[in-house]
Order: structure tokens, then sequence, then C-alpha cells
């Protein structure tokens, strides 16, 4: 690491505050990262290096006159293309959206500015956030920084592969059904995915309002938790955001129950996966309270009920756009849009109560005798493109629905799940999620934080296969 | 199957004031499947078992794990 491309957030601002490094020197070489890259790895749609040198010197020149900084200050970032800047394209990773200037911040947006960060340009993204794969009929698929021939999952794509690749200490992305764990496990790297509710949504492209939710992606834990309490909180604006507060993360874990996640967490899991998991129990092991298997409720139909109610207020969404501009559409995103048509409001209604139920459930069965679940996130590592890239063909909903088999149930329940890269299988990272009860990101950061220094993983490398975006 | 297509057609042509494609056909007609399979007969309906749940319960839920 150099003072230009230093190692996480906290030393990139602290450098920034002590006028070791300009800001305009650092957004300097990150915006040569992401111009150098763009061919190997398609992360952005747009990077924008004027406005974004202006944001650099008005941080230099705040420095200089000694004015107060923010925790951030002087230190770039970029975001998916679904979070408003004001006067700025918010594209969506469409054609529809594609010339949508905003008028306003979203409220994630003020924050980070307010801590001192700005954008260095808008991140690719799957269509409208819907794809796990990351693939994108307008703008190509973002590649994976470690394995060109491998997927980033998706949907915030673009954030995984240029966190991932370097090109920036963190991004936003977003989750409804696995958005931001699935890239941080395909392109190694950590995410959070907070509580329904943490995160206000002002501004933010909706999907399914009911499951959506705005988190980060970043080297570290600790920088990932670092954003996530920047943009955190009511903003007056997003009704279902709720005040309540954030827990700092603990050194000391030791007084944390660990449950394992058996059922259908087991099924299918390559093994690279499973020996993944078995050695990352047995590294935190020493450092817990406890570690156990928990009972699982039955989650009998969770994809499909999760999918019901994601793809209903998804439909809603884009209702008028399916009547009026269908072609505009990737053939993929046009069929997933047009399967909500075929769900009656009974049945979406009942998989909202069914909803409330579940997580009941859920709290007393599997959070009976422990603190923080983990699970992997997916049964294998980053697939191949060629196995996924399905289009809207026949194995459309079953590629999908493997994909995100894991991320989806807690997508469903609202709860709050750390994503972490714990090894390292022949140059490919495998990932798990810990899960916590709603509101305690804390106890799944700090677990998370943990398991990061003793396994020491470290930051994954290209492989040989990496090869210039198709 | 061809009364199944038959009626998503129906349902797209009145909502969407179009017809659909063979894709949207089919992803129409999987989704109802599975739904019937998966959501119209869980369990947690049986005998009324959910006669006096609100979707909103959901919220409750959550929120009362908010921290004091």
């Amino acid at each position: 690491m150099s003072d230009l491309d230093p190692a996480t957030l906290v030393e990139a601002a602290s450098l920034v505050r002590s006028g070791k490094v300009s800001s305009v020197d650092l957004t300097l070489a990150a915006l040569e990262r992401a111009e150098a890259t763009h061919a190997r790895l398609n992360a952005f749609i747009e990077i924008d290096r004027d406005r974004v040198l202006m944001a650099a010197r008005a941080a230099d020149t705040a420095v200089a006159e000694g004015r107060p900084l923010g925790s951030l200050h002087g230190v770039p970032l970029a975001h998916k293309d679904m979070y408003d800047h004001a006067g700025k394209i918010t594209g969506c990773g469409s054609k529809i959206r594609a010339g949508h200037v905003a008028t306003a911040n979203a409220s994630v947006i003020d924050r980070l500015q307010a801590a001192g960060t700005f954008s260095i340009g808008r991140l690719n993204m799957s269509e409208f956030a819907m794809g796990p794969t990351g693939h994108n009929h307008h703008h190509g698929r973002a590649i994976n920084p470690i394995d060109s021939t491998r997927i980033t999952g998706g949907s915030s794509s673009g954030s995984g592969a240029a966190v991932g690749g370097g090109v920036v200490l963190a991004a936003l992305g977003s989750d409804t059904g696995g958005s931001i764990r699935l890239p941080a496990a395909c392109c190694g790297v950590v995410g959070i995915k907070p509580t329904q509710g943490r995160v206000p949504r002002t501004g933010v492209m909706p999907l399914s309002f009911s499951q959506d939710c705005v988190g980060p992606l970043a080297r570290t834990v600790e920088d990932a938790f670092t954003i996530l309490k920047v943009i955190s909180g009511p903003d007056g604006k997003d009704g279902t955001c709720v005040d309540a507060g954030l827990s700092p993360l603990s050194e000391d874990v030791s007084a944390i129950r660990i449950g394992l996640g058996g059922g259908m967490f087991l099924d299918g899991l390559t093994a690279e996966v499973g020996a993944a998991m078995d050695e990352t129990i047995a590294a935190l092991g020493p450092h817990v309270s406890s570690v156990s298997d928990i009972d699982m409720p039955d989650f009998g139909g969770i994809a499909e009920l999760a999918n019901v109610v994601a793809m209903s207020e998804a439909a809603a969404v884009h209702f008028d756009w399916m009547r009026e501009r269908p072609d505009d559409y990737g053939p993929q995103l046009q069929s997933r849009l047009a399967q909500a048509l075929a769900v009656p409001a009974p049945i979406y209604l009942r998989a909202l109560q069914i909803r409330a139920r579940m997580l009941e459930e859920f709290l007393q069965v599997a959070f009976a005798a422990c603190d923080a679940i983990v699970v992997p996130v997916m049964p294998f590592v980053a697939p191949l493109d060629a196995e996924v890239n399905v289009g809207a063909g026949p194995r459309m909903n079953a590629v999908l629905a493997g994909m995100t088999v894991f991320t989806r149930p807690f997508s469903f329940l609202g709860l709050p799940v750390v994503t972490l890269p714990v090894k390292n299988s022949n140059g490919l990272p495998v990932a798990i999620q810990i899960v916590a009860r709603p509101w305690r990101e804390d106890i799944a950061a700090s677990v998370a934080r943990k398991l990061e220094t003793v396994l020491a993983v470290g930051r994954f490398q290209p492989l040989e296969t990496i090869r210039p975006a198709a | 199957m061809d009364k199944i297509r038959e009626a998503m057609g129906l349902l797209a042509r009145t909502y969407l004031g179009r017809e659909a494609s063979e894709e949207e056909l089919s992803a129409m007609g999987q989704e109802m499947a599975r739904d019937a399979a998966w959501i119209a007969p869980h369990a947690f309906g049986r005998d009324g078992g959910m006669f006096h749940l609100e979707t909103n319960s959901f919220y409750a839920i959550l929120n009362a794990e908010v921290p004091e």
C-alpha cells in the first residue's frame, strides 16, 4: 500500500486530515485506477472526473483553512447507479432511466457528503437491481476482479468489482435478496445488509419497498461498519426508517454464542464451501462463548415467498413502463416483471402474513440459544459466466433461485447480515454470512472482525485467467 | 397447460394492453405453479392460523427488538 492507495478508509481520512496526502492526489489516483481498469472490470457506467476533482479541491481548501472536517473528509468513493446526486443522472443500470437527472441528493448521499466523501462515478449494476448474477443487457456485465471468467454476482456488480478490484475503498450497494452479499462474496470483500429499516431510502431507486436495504461493500469490516454508521438513522422522509441506535464494534466477542445454521443451509454445499465452513468455525471457537448447532424453523417455501413479495412490489413500481416500454427492458427483466401478473393479490398478502409469523418463529427458535448465526453465502464459489448467463431462457428461474437460496431468507426476515470472505480456495473467495437479531449489526460485525483478524485471508489477487472484458 | 397459457395471455392483454411474449408467458406460468405449490397451502394458514394476522405485524415484531 502507498499513501495514494491506502488500505482502509480510516487510513485514507487520516492521511488527508494530517495534510500528508491531498484529497486531490488521492482522488486522481482513484480516477487513474478507475480508468486504467475500465476495460478489464467494466465497473463504471460513468466516471465523473471534472466534478469529483472540484470536490477534492474544496476538501483540500477546507483542510488548509482549518475548518471542521467530517470523519471521512476528502476520501473518494463510488456508488451503485441508483443513488440520486443532485443535478446528475441516476440511470439504475437501465435504458429507461438512462437520462434521468436527479433534483436532490439521496439522504445517504447527503450523509456521506457531510462526512467528507464524494463519488468518482456511477457503478455498474444489474438492470434496476434485479439480477443476482450481475448481468446487464444494456451495459454489459461487470467483470469479476479475481477471475474474468466468473461473475461478480449482483445486483451490486460494479460495487463488488470496484472495491474488490482496488479502485475505491468502499461503495454503496443495495440488497433486496442478496445484492450486497453476493457481489461481496464473489469479489472477496466485506458487505453489510442492515436490518430492514436501519437506513433511509429517500432518493434511492425502489425495487421491493418492503425488502430493499441500503448498505456498504468495503475491504474491511471496520470500513463497512464505518459507512453503515454514517448512513444509518431516520431522515424524516422515509417513514419506514427506525431510530434504533447502533452500538459500536467490540474487540471482545468472548460472551457471544455462535449458532450453526443447518437444515437447508447444508444442502448442496460444494467441498470447498463445506471445508471453509469447518475451518472458520474451528478458528472462531476459541474466541467466543460457544459454538453449537441450532434448531432452525421450517423454511419451506421461503424462496417463493420472498420472490412473490419482491416481484409484486417491483411490478407495481414498473407497471407503466411494462405497458408502455416493454422492449426497453432487457429480456430477462421483462420476463421477471411479467411474472408478477400471475400473482393474485391474496397470494402477495398471504406472503406478507407468513413473513410476520416466520420472523416471530425464527427469533424464538433459531436465536433461542445463540447471538449470531453462521451460514454460507452461496453453496458454491463464484460461478462461471457460462454457467449462469441464461438470459430469459427456460433455466432462468432455476439459476436465479440457486444463486439466492442462502441469502433470500434473511431479506425476507429483515435481519442484519455481515458477509465476510473466510477462505482463499485456489485463489477464489469462499464467504460466510453472520446473521444477528434485528438491529444488532454490531454483534455480527464484531464477530466478523474477529474472524477477519484470526483468519487473515487478506486481499484477493487477479488470477492468470483475468482478461479484458468482451 | 394450454389453458394456463391462455389465462396468462389474457392477464397480459387485460392489464398491459399487449400480447405477452413467449418468455413472459413461460415465466408467468412457472410463477403460478410455484406459488400454488408453496404459498397457497402453507402450513401457517391451516385451521385459520392467520385469521387475525395483519401484514404489518412484521414491522411490529421487528421494532419490538429495538434496543432500549
